[in-house]
């Protein structure tokens, strides 16, 4: 077989090539870019509280295996460890059931955010999420419908994912206020 | 983070490494023992877990975690597992973030010497030798945490990471743990910081200390110095204050609340707990030195100048003897002095709770004879932590709480006792005190329809 080279040919190859190393080089921050866009942190956090509301005292590895995907992995473990004992003695005793269909999450304005250099540069934000729940869905204690949660969210300077750190109390939120960031 | 983790590793295995050692020292006590890799191992046939201790550390942010339903647990607490063996020892062991800011801050929530421990103090080491540089963190940072000023995140995650590298379950089971240290406690030498923590065995009593604890505790604290003899008529005179602790329930309005389910507007009950933790006074004698008159003395050797006329003691030959002077008589005193202890909260827990006559009324007495099949929706309501305060007012020397609840939607009707638990720090000089107080009641009313013909 023989190929004859002419200059329409090296010039079309050649920008083939270039077609082909530019989207190489360029897709993962075009991907980067829309899955950013499809994640804000107003959503993560309204998806979070669903989530974190919405129990089955009988099955805490379900409850923990939705909020997972949501959160960091330090802040799962704080979950896993600490906070999910303390709701499981509210939410056993009580019997107590909600479904996601239940809860409604929507996020109100941010309370405060920043940023972090150590160990790594972060961003971080603190989304102040109404909650309201159908009546039968209110929590033991819960003397109405309707509570609101701060969600702590971060996600690494250079791109990725903004992800669950953990939720704070109104005195927690004053001293990220005070000693990190901006409202 | 890997960072983080990578120091916290490497401080594990400085640790594992020490921990041995310290075997070898017979530092542990028995029915622990140190793994290959650093682990501890638990003799769960000896030692019972005990109720964890957590304390509010001084200086250092600490965080709480908003659960739903109106909770939070506290992300930033010092935790120490407790664990109790049959002759009475308490075994301590922190958990790994209060270990680390032990170690670096040098903080030490025990004021009893303990009958062996393996430093958890190992940590400052490698923090020195810059193990935490990577988080910009310089040893001479490292020395002095409280001077740090990263942001919130910061301490946060460090404290995730740190308690997160072992779950509390973990050490739970009692087989095996990766310990940051481990302090022990024979018999009669709890610190008061573990407060009720520590189990006396009847049938082994503790030998009595050979001398008074609290002119030892006096001494040690540099609040005493040791009495010039026949001084201080009465001694030492120790005497510790220890007001009573001081509890204020208050039901708010209405004045006669009715269950919630009988209420279209769910009115509930408005509480207030006030607890006030008054401080500790301690005081005793003390033997100073005070100078006097000055009067006419032998000095010798030629240096005293003579003694001037008018001097007490003064005759007239001393005048122009260079061996006698005027030097300033000097003599020891007794004082009273005094100290001042807070004594601050530990932790608290307030309750509404539906009394069991209550509770026999509804389920087996007159109102279930006229309502066949009535039960009990919630005896218990836990008020702090559980049900959102509208006033939480922590005095910021953590001697006084103030708590208000309103609209508690109390679903029972009967009679409600205000449950007051919790555990003060102690002083050096007290131990840590419970807090107990379930004098308050309060009824919940319930309307009855009789029909009359």
């Amino acid at each position: 077989m023989t190929i004859t080279l002419n200059r329409r040919l090296l010039i079309g190859l050649a920008a083939v090539a270039a077609l082909i190393l530019g989207a190489l080089t360029l897709a993962p921050g075009w991907l980067k870019a829309s899955s950013a866009a499809q994640t804000t942190p107003e959503q993560v956090a309204a998806d979070f509280a669903r989530a974190y509301y919405a129990v089955d005292y009988r099955d805490q590895p379900a409850w923990l295996g939705r909020l997972q995907p949501m959160m960091t992995e330090a802040g799962f473990v704080l979950l896993k460890t600490q906070m999910a004992p303390a709701v499981w003695k509210t939410v056993e005793p009580a019997r107590f059931t909600s479904t996601p269909d239940q809860v409604s999450a929507e996020a109100l304005d941010v309370a405060a955010q920043g940023e972090s250099q150590m160990p790594a540069p972060h961003a971080w934000q603190i989304q102040r999420v109404q909650v309201t729940l159908a009546p039968a869905a209110r929590w033991p204690g819960m003397t109405t419908e309707a509570s609101q949660l701060n969600v702590l969210l971060e996600r690494p300077l250079d791109g990725g994912e903004w992800k669950v750190v953990t939720t704070l109390s109104d005195t927690s939120v004053e001293l990220f206020k005070q000693r990190g960031g901006s409202q | 983070m890997k960072r983080l983790l990578l120091a916290i590793s490497v401080i594990t295995v400085i640790l594992g490494v020490h921990s041995r050692a310290a075997l070898a020292q017979g530092n542990l006590p028995p029915g622990v023992t140190v793994g290959a890799n650093g682990s501890y191992q638990l003799d769960p046939s000896q030692w019972a877990p005990g109720e964890p201790v957590f304390v509010q550390p001084e200086g250092l942010p600490s965080f709480e975690a908003q659960l739903p339903g109106g909770g939070a647990v506290c992300a930033g607490c010092y935790v120490f597992n407790t664990y109790s063996g049959p002759d009475g020892e308490t075994i301590v062991v922190p958990n790994t973030y209060t270990a680390v800011m032990m170690a670096v801050t040098g903080d030490n929530p025990f004021n009893t010497q303990p009958d062996g421990y393996v430093l958890s103090g190992l940590l400052q080491v490698p923090a020195v030798l810059g193990v935490f540089e990577s988080m910009g963190i310089t040893p001479e940072q490292m020395i002095d945490p409280s001077q740090w000023n990263p942001d919130p995140l910061f301490w946060l995650n460090l404290n995730i990471q740190l308690n997160g590298l072992f779950g509390a379950d973990q050490i739970d089971e009692g087989t095996l743990f990766l310990a940051t240290g481990i302090f022990s406690f024979n018999a009669g030498n709890c610190p008061p910081a573990l407060g009720s923590v520590c189990v006396f065995p009847a049938q082994n009593p503790s030998p009595a200390p050979q001398g008074d604890p609290f002119e030892d505790i006096c001494l040690a604290l540099g609040d005493c110095k040791p009495l010039q003899p026949d001084v201080c008529t009465d001694g030492r005179d120790l005497r510790i204050e220890a007001p009573a602790l001081q509890y204020q329930v208050e039901q708010i309005a209405p004045e006669n609340p009715v269950v919630a389910g009988q209420d279209p507007s769910a009115r509930g009950v408005d509480l207030r707990v006030r607890v006030t933790l008054p401080p500790v006074v301690v005081s005793y004698n003390n033997t100073i030195r005070q100078g006097g008159d000055r009067v006419c003395a032998w000095v010798g050797g030629g240096q005293g100048g003579g003694c001037p006329a008018g001097t007490k003691g003064f005759e007239p030959w001393m005048a122009t003897d260079p061996d006698w002077g005027a030097v300033t008589e000097e003599h020891w005193i007794c004082v009273r002095e005094s100290k001042t202890y807070r004594d601050t909260i530990s932790f608290l827990t307030v309750q509404a709770r539906l009394t069991d006559e209550s509770i026999a009324w509804i389920t087996s007495g007159d109102l279930q004879q006229r309502y066949p099949g009535a039960k009990v929706y919630q005896a218990v309501w836990s008020l702090w932590p559980g049900f959102p305060p509208t006033i939480n007012q922590m005095t910021p020397d953590r001697t006084q709480h103030l708590l208000q609840w309103e609209r508690v939607p109390l679903r029972d009707p009967g009679q409600y006792r205000v449950v007051i638990s919790g555990q003060s720090s102690g002083t050096p000089y007290t131990a840590p005190r419970q807090l107990r107080h379930a004098d308050f009641v309060f009824d919940v009313a319930l309307f009855e329809a009789a029909l009359i013909k």
